[in-house]
Protein backbone atom coordinates (compact mmCIF):
# COMPACT_ATOMS: atom_id res chain seq x y z
CA UNK A 1 0.00 0.00 0.00
CA UNK A 2 2.78 2.39 0.89
CA UNK A 3 4.19 2.39 -2.61
CA UNK A 4 0.93 3.58 -4.08
CA UNK A 5 0.55 6.21 -1.38
CA UNK A 6 4.10 7.57 -1.55
CA UNK A 7 3.97 7.75 -5.34
CA UNK A 8 0.91 9.96 -5.12
CA UNK A 9 2.06 12.10 -2.21
CA UNK A 10 5.70 12.60 -3.29
CA UNK A 11 5.69 12.05 -7.06
CA UNK A 12 8.92 14.00 -7.68
CA UNK A 13 11.13 12.47 -5.01
CA UNK A 14 9.68 8.95 -4.86
CA UNK A 15 11.33 7.71 -8.02
CA UNK A 16 11.75 4.07 -9.02
CA UNK A 17 15.16 4.13 -7.35
CA UNK A 18 13.91 5.45 -4.00
CA UNK A 19 10.97 3.07 -4.22
CA UNK A 20 13.24 0.04 -4.55
CA UNK A 21 15.38 1.35 -1.70
CA UNK A 22 12.45 1.78 0.69
CA UNK A 23 10.85 -1.53 -0.35
CA UNK A 24 14.00 -3.59 -0.06
CA UNK A 25 15.08 -2.13 3.29
CA UNK A 26 12.79 -4.57 5.09
CA UNK A 27 14.15 -7.61 3.29
CA UNK A 28 17.75 -6.45 3.66
CA UNK A 29 17.18 -6.18 7.42
CA UNK A 30 15.34 -9.47 7.66
CA UNK A 31 17.97 -11.81 6.28
CA UNK A 32 20.76 -10.91 8.75
CA UNK A 33 18.09 -10.61 11.46
CA UNK A 34 17.10 -14.23 11.02
CA UNK A 35 20.67 -15.50 11.13
CA UNK A 36 21.97 -13.28 13.94
CA UNK A 37 18.93 -13.60 16.20
CA UNK A 38 18.79 -17.34 15.44
CA UNK A 39 22.27 -17.71 16.89
CA UNK A 40 21.41 -15.32 19.74
CA UNK A 41 18.48 -17.54 20.80
CA UNK A 42 20.93 -20.40 21.21
CA UNK A 43 23.84 -18.53 22.80
CA UNK A 44 22.10 -16.02 25.05
CA UNK A 45 18.72 -17.62 25.47
CA UNK A 46 15.20 -17.44 24.12
CA UNK A 47 14.18 -14.62 26.39
CA UNK A 48 17.07 -12.29 25.59
CA UNK A 49 16.48 -12.81 21.87
CA UNK A 50 12.74 -12.31 21.96
CA UNK A 51 12.97 -9.16 24.11
CA UNK A 52 15.60 -7.81 21.72
CA UNK A 53 13.49 -8.38 18.59
CA UNK A 54 10.40 -6.79 20.14
CA UNK A 55 12.42 -3.72 21.10
CA UNK A 56 13.84 -3.38 17.59
CA UNK A 57 10.40 -3.57 16.01
CA UNK A 58 9.04 -0.93 18.38
CA UNK A 59 12.03 1.43 18.10
CA UNK A 60 12.20 1.01 14.31
CA UNK A 61 8.46 1.59 14.04
CA UNK A 62 8.65 4.79 16.07
CA UNK A 63 11.56 6.05 13.97
CA UNK A 64 9.65 5.22 10.78
CA UNK A 65 6.53 7.07 11.83
CA UNK A 66 8.62 10.06 12.88
CA UNK A 67 10.76 10.09 9.71
CA UNK A 68 11.97 13.59 9.04
CA UNK A 69 14.57 15.26 6.91
CA UNK A 70 15.68 18.67 5.65
CA UNK A 71 14.76 17.40 2.20
CA UNK A 72 12.09 14.88 1.28
CA UNK A 73 14.83 12.58 0.05
CA UNK A 74 16.42 12.84 3.49
CA UNK A 75 13.14 11.78 5.01
CA UNK A 76 13.06 8.72 2.78
CA UNK A 77 16.58 7.87 3.91
CA UNK A 78 15.47 7.94 7.51
CA UNK A 79 12.50 5.79 6.58
CA UNK A 80 14.80 3.34 4.81
CA UNK A 81 16.97 2.94 7.88
CA UNK A 82 13.99 2.71 10.21
CA UNK A 83 12.51 -0.03 8.03
CA UNK A 84 15.84 -1.79 8.06
CA UNK A 85 15.71 -1.85 11.88
CA UNK A 86 12.12 -3.11 11.82
CA UNK A 87 13.18 -5.72 9.28
CA UNK A 88 16.04 -6.94 11.45
CA UNK A 89 13.66 -7.29 14.39
CA UNK A 90 10.91 -8.89 12.32
CA UNK A 91 13.38 -11.30 10.75
CA UNK A 92 14.63 -12.16 14.22
CA UNK A 93 11.07 -12.86 15.31
CA UNK A 94 11.08 -15.97 13.13
CA UNK A 95 13.64 -17.95 15.13
CA UNK A 96 12.99 -16.20 18.45
CA UNK A 97 9.25 -16.76 18.51
CA UNK A 98 9.34 -20.17 16.85
CA UNK A 99 11.87 -21.73 19.23
CA UNK A 100 9.87 -20.54 22.24
CA UNK A 101 6.56 -21.59 20.69
CA UNK A 102 7.64 -25.13 19.88
CA UNK A 103 9.37 -25.62 23.21
CA UNK A 104 6.49 -24.44 25.34
CA UNK A 105 3.94 -26.33 23.22
CA UNK A 106 6.12 -29.39 23.75
CA UNK A 107 6.04 -28.84 27.50
CA UNK A 108 2.33 -28.19 27.83
CA UNK A 109 0.60 -30.19 25.15
CA UNK A 110 2.92 -32.63 23.48
CA UNK A 111 0.18 -34.34 21.47
CA UNK A 112 -1.03 -31.09 19.95
CA UNK A 113 2.36 -29.46 19.52
CA UNK A 114 1.95 -29.24 15.73
CA UNK A 115 -1.51 -27.66 15.52
CA UNK A 116 -0.78 -25.29 18.42
CA UNK A 117 2.50 -24.21 16.82
CA UNK A 118 0.76 -23.47 13.52
CA UNK A 119 -2.04 -21.57 15.25
CA UNK A 120 0.31 -19.36 17.27
CA UNK A 121 2.80 -18.64 14.48
CA UNK A 122 1.24 -19.00 11.02
CA UNK A 123 -2.22 -17.76 11.93
CA UNK A 124 -1.07 -14.39 13.32
CA UNK A 125 1.40 -14.13 10.43
CA UNK A 126 -1.38 -14.59 7.90
CA UNK A 127 -3.83 -12.37 9.78
CA UNK A 128 -1.30 -9.56 10.14
CA UNK A 129 -1.52 -8.58 6.47
CA UNK A 130 -5.32 -8.22 6.38
CA UNK A 131 -5.27 -6.48 9.78
CA UNK A 132 -2.76 -3.92 8.49
CA UNK A 133 -4.99 -3.26 5.49
CA UNK A 134 -8.04 -2.85 7.74
CA UNK A 135 -6.10 -0.32 9.85
CA UNK A 136 -5.09 1.49 6.67
CA UNK A 137 -8.69 1.64 5.43
CA UNK A 138 -9.94 3.02 8.75
CA UNK A 139 -7.14 5.59 8.99
CA UNK A 140 -7.56 6.80 5.42
CA UNK A 141 -11.31 7.14 5.92
CA UNK A 142 -10.76 9.12 9.10
CA UNK A 143 -7.93 11.35 7.88
CA UNK A 144 -9.30 11.87 4.40
CA UNK A 145 -7.68 11.31 1.05
CA UNK A 146 -5.93 14.68 1.13
CA UNK A 147 -3.86 14.05 4.26
CA UNK A 148 -1.71 11.21 3.06
CA UNK A 149 1.27 12.13 5.26
CA UNK A 150 -0.96 11.74 8.34
CA UNK A 151 -2.18 8.41 6.98
CA UNK A 152 1.19 6.71 6.65
CA UNK A 153 2.58 8.13 9.88
CA UNK A 154 -0.44 7.06 11.90
CA UNK A 155 -0.34 3.59 10.30
CA UNK A 156 3.30 3.12 11.30
CA UNK A 157 2.50 4.39 14.78
CA UNK A 158 -0.42 2.01 15.28
CA UNK A 159 1.90 -0.76 14.13
CA UNK A 160 3.98 -0.23 17.28
CA UNK A 161 1.10 -0.84 19.67
CA UNK A 162 0.81 -4.62 19.37
CA UNK A 163 4.55 -5.28 19.87
CA UNK A 164 4.48 -2.92 22.85
CA UNK A 165 1.67 -4.90 24.47
CA UNK A 166 3.47 -8.18 23.74
CA UNK A 167 6.65 -6.74 25.21
CA UNK A 168 5.05 -6.73 28.65
CA UNK A 169 4.41 -10.46 28.49
CA UNK A 170 7.76 -11.30 27.02
CA UNK A 171 9.70 -9.51 29.71
CA UNK A 172 8.02 -11.81 32.23
CA UNK A 173 8.69 -15.10 30.48
CA UNK A 174 11.36 -17.69 31.33
CA UNK A 175 13.62 -19.74 29.12
CA UNK A 176 12.06 -23.14 28.44
CA UNK A 177 13.00 -26.22 30.41
CA UNK A 178 14.44 -27.76 27.26
CA UNK A 179 16.72 -24.75 26.84
CA UNK A 180 17.81 -24.73 30.47
CA UNK A 181 18.81 -28.39 30.08
CA UNK A 182 20.16 -28.55 26.54
CA UNK A 183 21.71 -25.20 25.61
CA UNK A 184 25.31 -24.94 24.46
CA UNK A 185 26.62 -21.48 25.29
CA UNK A 186 30.29 -21.91 24.53
CA UNK A 187 32.30 -23.63 21.79
CA UNK A 188 29.36 -24.88 19.76
CA UNK A 189 30.71 -27.83 17.71
CA UNK A 190 29.45 -26.57 14.34
CA UNK A 191 31.31 -29.17 12.30
CA UNK A 192 29.59 -31.93 14.30
CA UNK A 193 26.27 -30.12 13.91
CA UNK A 194 26.77 -30.09 10.16
CA UNK A 195 27.70 -33.76 10.07
CA UNK A 196 24.72 -34.68 12.21
CA UNK A 197 22.12 -32.43 10.58
CA UNK A 198 23.19 -32.04 6.95
CA UNK A 199 20.18 -33.94 5.70
CA UNK A 200 17.68 -31.95 7.73
CA UNK A 201 19.38 -28.71 6.70
CA UNK A 202 19.03 -29.61 3.02
CA UNK A 203 15.39 -30.42 3.73
CA UNK A 204 14.40 -27.24 5.57
CA UNK A 205 16.63 -24.80 3.66
CA UNK A 206 15.82 -26.37 0.30
CA UNK A 207 12.06 -26.50 0.75
CA UNK A 208 12.01 -22.99 2.19
CA UNK A 209 14.05 -21.62 -0.72
CA UNK A 210 11.83 -23.28 -3.31
CA UNK A 211 8.59 -22.13 -1.73
CA UNK A 212 9.65 -18.53 -1.17
CA UNK A 213 11.25 -18.38 -4.61
CA UNK A 214 8.06 -19.27 -6.41
CA UNK A 215 5.65 -17.36 -4.20
CA UNK A 216 6.18 -13.88 -5.66
CA UNK A 217 5.67 -15.36 -9.11
CA UNK A 218 2.44 -17.03 -8.14
CA UNK A 219 1.18 -14.08 -6.12
CA UNK A 220 1.56 -11.82 -9.09
CA UNK A 221 -0.42 -14.01 -11.41
CA UNK A 222 -3.62 -12.27 -10.52
CA UNK A 223 -2.44 -9.92 -13.24
CA UNK A 224 -3.46 -12.58 -15.69
CA UNK A 225 -7.05 -11.86 -14.75
CA UNK A 226 -7.30 -8.39 -16.11
CA UNK A 227 -4.29 -7.84 -18.28
CA UNK A 228 -4.30 -9.32 -21.75
CA UNK A 229 -1.25 -11.49 -22.29
CA UNK A 230 0.83 -12.06 -25.32
CA UNK B 1 7.41 -18.33 5.24
CA UNK B 2 5.31 -15.46 4.05
CA UNK B 3 6.82 -13.25 1.41
CA UNK B 4 6.85 -9.62 2.55
CA UNK B 5 4.28 -8.68 -0.02
CA UNK B 6 2.74 -5.76 1.83
CA UNK B 7 4.64 -3.14 -0.07
CA UNK B 8 4.98 -4.87 -3.39
CA UNK B 9 1.49 -6.17 -3.88
CA UNK B 10 0.13 -2.66 -3.60
CA UNK B 11 1.74 -1.91 -6.92
CA UNK B 12 0.70 -5.22 -8.38
CA UNK B 13 -2.93 -4.78 -7.54
CA UNK B 14 -3.04 -1.18 -8.59
CA UNK B 15 -2.16 -2.40 -12.06
CA UNK B 16 -4.97 -4.97 -11.85
CA UNK B 17 -7.69 -2.57 -10.87
CA UNK B 18 -6.90 0.20 -13.32
CA UNK B 19 -10.05 2.09 -12.47
CA UNK B 20 -9.87 2.12 -8.68
CA UNK B 21 -7.93 4.41 -6.39
CA UNK B 22 -6.07 3.75 -3.17
CA UNK B 23 -9.08 2.46 -1.27
CA UNK B 24 -10.04 0.05 -4.05
CA UNK B 25 -6.49 -1.30 -4.10
CA UNK B 26 -6.55 -1.81 -0.35
CA UNK B 27 -9.88 -3.63 -0.54
CA UNK B 28 -8.47 -6.02 -3.13
CA UNK B 29 -5.47 -6.64 -0.95
CA UNK B 30 -7.72 -7.36 2.02
CA UNK B 31 -9.72 -9.88 0.01
CA UNK B 32 -6.60 -11.67 -1.22
CA UNK B 33 -5.18 -11.73 2.29
CA UNK B 34 -8.32 -13.24 3.79
CA UNK B 35 -8.46 -15.95 1.12
CA UNK B 36 -5.21 -17.27 2.64
CA UNK B 37 -6.70 -17.92 6.08
CA UNK B 38 -8.71 -21.18 5.65
CA UNK B 39 -5.59 -22.97 4.41
CA UNK B 40 -3.81 -22.16 7.68
CA UNK B 41 -6.46 -24.09 9.66
CA UNK B 42 -6.49 -27.02 7.25
CA UNK B 43 -2.72 -27.36 7.60
CA UNK B 44 -2.97 -27.20 11.40
CA UNK B 45 -5.47 -30.07 11.27
CA UNK B 46 -3.58 -32.20 8.77
CA UNK B 47 -0.17 -32.01 10.44
CA UNK B 48 -1.29 -34.34 13.23
CA UNK B 49 -3.66 -36.42 11.11
CA UNK B 50 -1.30 -37.38 8.28
CA UNK B 51 1.97 -35.92 9.53
CA UNK B 52 4.17 -32.93 8.79
CA UNK B 53 5.97 -34.43 5.86
CA UNK B 54 2.85 -35.62 4.06
CA UNK B 55 1.10 -32.29 4.62
CA UNK B 56 4.00 -30.45 3.03
CA UNK B 57 4.08 -32.94 0.15
CA UNK B 58 0.36 -32.33 -0.44
CA UNK B 59 1.04 -28.60 -0.57
CA UNK B 60 3.83 -28.92 -3.12
CA UNK B 61 1.70 -31.39 -5.11
CA UNK B 62 -0.94 -28.68 -5.37
CA UNK B 63 1.63 -26.39 -6.97
CA UNK B 64 2.54 -29.18 -9.36
CA UNK B 65 -1.03 -30.10 -10.26
CA UNK B 66 -2.66 -26.67 -10.54
CA UNK B 67 0.49 -25.11 -11.96
CA UNK B 68 0.45 -27.66 -14.78
CA UNK B 69 -3.29 -27.30 -15.37
CA UNK B 70 -3.15 -23.51 -15.58
CA UNK B 71 0.18 -23.49 -17.41
CA UNK B 72 -0.82 -25.98 -20.09
CA UNK B 73 -4.34 -24.74 -20.71
CA UNK B 74 -3.46 -21.11 -20.14
CA UNK B 75 -5.17 -19.63 -23.17
CA UNK B 76 -8.42 -21.47 -22.49
CA UNK B 77 -8.53 -21.03 -18.74
CA UNK B 78 -7.87 -17.31 -18.67
CA UNK B 79 -10.87 -16.76 -20.93
CA UNK B 80 -13.18 -18.24 -18.30
CA UNK B 81 -12.45 -16.02 -15.33
CA UNK B 82 -14.38 -17.98 -12.63
CA UNK B 83 -12.51 -21.13 -13.62
CA UNK B 84 -9.19 -19.34 -13.41
CA UNK B 85 -10.07 -17.92 -10.01
CA UNK B 86 -11.00 -21.39 -8.73
CA UNK B 87 -7.78 -23.01 -9.91
CA UNK B 88 -5.72 -20.09 -8.75
CA UNK B 89 -7.43 -20.17 -5.33
CA UNK B 90 -6.81 -23.90 -5.00
CA UNK B 91 -3.17 -23.41 -5.89
CA UNK B 92 -2.78 -20.64 -3.32
CA UNK B 93 -4.53 -22.68 -0.64
CA UNK B 94 -2.36 -25.71 -1.21
CA UNK B 95 0.64 -23.45 -0.63
CA UNK B 96 -0.89 -22.07 2.55
CA UNK B 97 -1.79 -25.39 4.11
CA UNK B 98 1.40 -27.09 2.95
CA UNK B 99 4.79 -25.38 2.98
CA UNK B 100 3.48 -22.15 4.49
CA UNK B 101 2.23 -23.95 7.61
CA UNK B 102 4.82 -26.72 7.76
CA UNK B 103 8.17 -25.00 7.09
CA UNK B 104 8.32 -23.28 10.46
CA UNK B 105 7.03 -26.31 12.33
CA UNK B 106 9.45 -28.73 10.70
CA UNK B 107 12.39 -26.35 11.06
CA UNK B 108 11.74 -26.00 14.77
CA UNK B 109 11.14 -29.70 15.46
CA UNK B 110 14.00 -31.21 13.49
CA UNK B 111 16.88 -29.74 15.47
CA UNK B 112 18.16 -30.19 18.99
CA UNK B 113 17.49 -27.34 21.42
CA UNK B 114 21.17 -26.31 21.45
CA UNK B 115 21.08 -25.36 17.76
CA UNK B 116 17.36 -24.94 17.13
CA UNK B 117 17.49 -21.17 16.78
CA UNK B 118 20.58 -21.23 14.57
CA UNK B 119 19.29 -23.89 12.19
CA UNK B 120 15.82 -22.39 12.08
CA UNK B 121 17.21 -18.91 11.43
CA UNK B 122 19.48 -20.21 8.69
CA UNK B 123 16.62 -22.03 6.97
CA UNK B 124 14.36 -19.00 7.15
CA UNK B 125 17.14 -16.76 5.83
CA UNK B 126 17.73 -19.07 2.85
CA UNK B 127 14.00 -18.79 2.25
CA UNK B 128 14.23 -15.00 2.21
CA UNK B 129 17.13 -15.19 -0.23
CA UNK B 130 14.83 -17.32 -2.38
CA UNK B 131 12.18 -14.64 -2.16
CA UNK B 132 14.67 -11.98 -3.26
CA UNK B 133 15.86 -14.12 -6.20
CA UNK B 134 12.26 -14.90 -7.15
CA UNK B 135 11.29 -11.25 -7.14
CA UNK B 136 14.27 -10.35 -9.31
CA UNK B 137 13.78 -13.26 -11.70
CA UNK B 138 10.11 -12.68 -12.11
CA UNK B 139 10.02 -9.75 -14.52
CA UNK B 140 12.57 -11.29 -16.94
CA UNK B 141 10.65 -14.59 -16.85
CA UNK B 142 7.37 -12.92 -17.70
CA UNK B 143 8.86 -10.73 -20.38
CA UNK B 144 10.83 -13.45 -22.10
CA UNK B 145 8.76 -16.55 -21.61
CA UNK B 146 5.25 -15.24 -21.08
CA UNK B 147 2.85 -15.59 -18.19
CA UNK B 148 2.00 -19.25 -18.69
CA UNK B 149 5.61 -20.10 -17.84
CA UNK B 150 5.13 -18.61 -14.42
CA UNK B 151 2.78 -21.49 -13.71
CA UNK B 152 4.98 -24.10 -15.31
CA UNK B 153 7.90 -22.90 -13.20
CA UNK B 154 5.64 -23.13 -10.15
CA UNK B 155 4.91 -26.74 -11.15
CA UNK B 156 8.64 -27.48 -11.50
CA UNK B 157 9.29 -26.00 -8.05
CA UNK B 158 6.44 -28.19 -6.82
CA UNK B 159 8.22 -31.34 -8.05
CA UNK B 160 11.51 -30.22 -6.55
CA UNK B 161 9.72 -29.44 -3.28
CA UNK B 162 8.13 -32.90 -3.18
CA UNK B 163 11.52 -34.56 -3.70
CA UNK B 164 13.35 -32.45 -1.12
CA UNK B 165 10.59 -33.05 1.41
CA UNK B 166 10.36 -36.77 0.74
CA UNK B 167 14.06 -37.44 1.04
CA UNK B 168 15.37 -34.85 3.48
CA UNK B 169 12.59 -34.03 5.92
CA UNK B 170 11.83 -36.08 9.02
CA UNK B 171 8.38 -36.34 10.56
CA UNK B 172 8.67 -35.97 14.31
CA UNK B 173 5.02 -35.64 15.23
CA UNK B 174 4.17 -36.95 18.65
CA UNK B 175 7.78 -37.37 19.77
CA UNK B 176 8.90 -35.32 22.76
CA UNK B 177 11.58 -32.83 21.67
CA UNK B 178 13.80 -34.02 24.51
CA UNK B 179 14.54 -37.28 22.66
CA UNK B 180 16.11 -35.42 19.75
CA UNK B 181 18.10 -33.46 22.35
CA UNK B 182 19.34 -36.72 23.85
CA UNK B 183 20.30 -38.22 20.49
CA UNK B 184 22.22 -35.06 19.59
CA UNK B 185 23.89 -34.91 22.98
CA UNK B 186 24.93 -38.57 22.72
CA UNK B 187 26.31 -37.90 19.23
CA UNK B 188 28.48 -34.93 20.15
CA UNK B 189 29.70 -36.63 23.33
CA UNK B 190 30.58 -39.76 21.31
CA UNK B 191 32.56 -37.53 18.95
CA UNK B 192 34.65 -36.07 21.70
CA UNK B 193 32.88 -32.84 22.56
CA UNK B 194 33.33 -31.91 26.19
CA UNK B 195 31.70 -28.96 27.79
CA UNK B 196 28.78 -27.79 29.81
CA UNK B 197 25.22 -27.78 28.55
CA UNK B 198 22.22 -25.93 29.87
CA UNK B 199 21.93 -23.02 32.26
CA UNK B 200 20.82 -22.13 35.80
CA UNK B 201 19.16 -24.99 37.65
CA UNK B 202 19.63 -27.58 34.90
CA UNK B 203 23.25 -26.92 33.93
CA UNK B 204 25.48 -30.01 33.67
CA UNK B 205 28.53 -31.34 31.82
CA UNK B 206 27.47 -32.85 28.49
CA UNK B 207 28.24 -36.42 29.49
CA UNK B 208 26.41 -36.29 32.80
CA UNK B 209 23.23 -35.02 31.24
CA UNK B 210 22.78 -38.20 29.23
CA UNK B 211 20.29 -40.82 30.36
CA UNK B 212 22.03 -44.08 31.39
CA UNK B 213 20.97 -46.10 28.34
CA UNK B 214 22.25 -43.44 25.96
CA UNK B 215 25.57 -43.41 27.79
CA UNK B 216 25.92 -47.13 27.21
CA UNK B 217 25.37 -46.62 23.48
CA UNK B 218 27.92 -43.88 23.21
Amino acid sequence: MLNVLFTQEYPKVYTAHVKTQVSNALLVGEIPGQVVVGATCDYLGRKTAIVMTTLMVVVGGILASASHGVTTLGMFWMLTIARGIVGFGAGGEYPAASTSASESANERTLKNRGPIFVLVTNLPLSSGGPLAVIVFLIVISAAGQTHLSTVWRVCFGIGCIIPLVIFYFRIRMLNSKLYRAGAIKKRVPYSLVLRYYWKDLIGTCGAWFLYDFVRPLVLDCKNALTKPTR
Amino acid sequence: MTFPNGVFSGTIISSVTHSGGRVKTAEWQLLLGIIALPGVFIGAYLCNKIGRRNTMIIGFSGYLLFGLIIGCAYEKITKVIPLFVIFYGLMQSSGNLGPDDMLGLISSESYATAVRGTCYGLSAAIGKVGAAVGTEAFTPIQNNLGKRWTFIIAAICGVAGILVTRFFVRDLRGEDLQYEDQRFRAYIVAHGWEGEMGEDDLKAPALEGLPTDAKAVS
